[in-house]
């Protein structure tokens, strides 16, 4: 799940393989700045949700800077034949996210955890659905 | 038909209704499942003591625009698929707690 910052903001993009989610980092404008494309660092602070930059990189092979951002949207991708974003309903976000979590443990209680975590994410991270050409206009969409 | 039916919530899940669906997770292997409206209104009621037909009477017909014996027949196929998705649990008997924690963990 790469994630990316600009203006200040950090915009988390989730989707399944080929959704275009390295693709979508690649054609980040250059006033943006790449926390990963590979896999993102999610915190909770004083009641607001911070990306942090990781060193795990993906196809893109080039490091996330070390800094981190509160953040703006979660994105779930899928290629189209136009630039769009949709509202997407509550239950579809949350299992848009999880399907995007890294996590191996096989402890029950963890796995209610992690659900728990994703739910709140959701509740409180706008999220949607963005359909996108594989060009650089679609930067000018994402806010 | 005759014979009462029972359901309980399996406890070995995770589950958050949001924006009116419920959303829930099995623990024991991470699958996600979410539930229309209707259903959702089916698994609040899972409390191992109500009756089927009665949660159907109380919180299906009673709210929603259905005849009794269609909203029965298609709870039944539901609570089916969801028992064998394990995470509810059906009984002709009322389900306590302490019963179906103890078979789950054992």
């Amino acid at each position: 799940m790469p994630c990316v910052t600009r203006n200040g903001r950090a915009f988390l993009f989730a989707g399944l393989s080929g959704a275009g989610k390295t693709t979508i980092a690649r054609l980040a404008p250059p006033d943006a700045t790449l926390l990963t494309d590979e896999i993102s660092y999610v915190r909770k602070l004083d009641d607001r949700y911070y990306a942090f930059g990781t060193p795990f990189t993906g196809e893109l092979a080039r490091l996330g800077e070390n800094v981190r951002a509160p953040i703006g949207a979660l994105y779930l991708l899928a290629k189209g034949r136009d630039n769009k974003i949709e509202p997407i309903r509550p239950a579809d976000a949350a299992r848009g996210l999880l399907e995007n979590i890294l996590f191996f443990a096989r402890d029950p209680e963890l796995v209610k955890l992690v659900f728990q975590a994703a739910c709140a994410f959701t509740g409180h991270v706008p999220v949607r659905r963005l359909t996108f050409l594989p060009d650089s206009r679609v930067w000018e969409m994402i806010a | 038909m005759s014979e009462k039916r029972y359901i309980a919530r399996s406890s070995e899940i995770a589950a958050r209704k949001l924006g009116g669906e419920m959303v829930i997770m099995s623990a024991g292997d991470s699958r996600v499942f979410s539930l229309n409206e209707v259903a959702t209104a089916i698994w609040e009621a899972a409390d191992g003591r109500t009756p089927l037909d009665e949660i159907i009477a109380n919180r299906v017909c009673a709210e929603f625009d259905v005849a009794p014996q269609v909203a029965l027949e298609d709870a039944e196929k539901l609570v089916q698929e969801l028992a064998s998705q394990g995470i509810l649990l059906v009984s002709d008997q009322p389900i306590m707690r302490s019963y179906f924690s103890l078979r789950e963990t054992s």
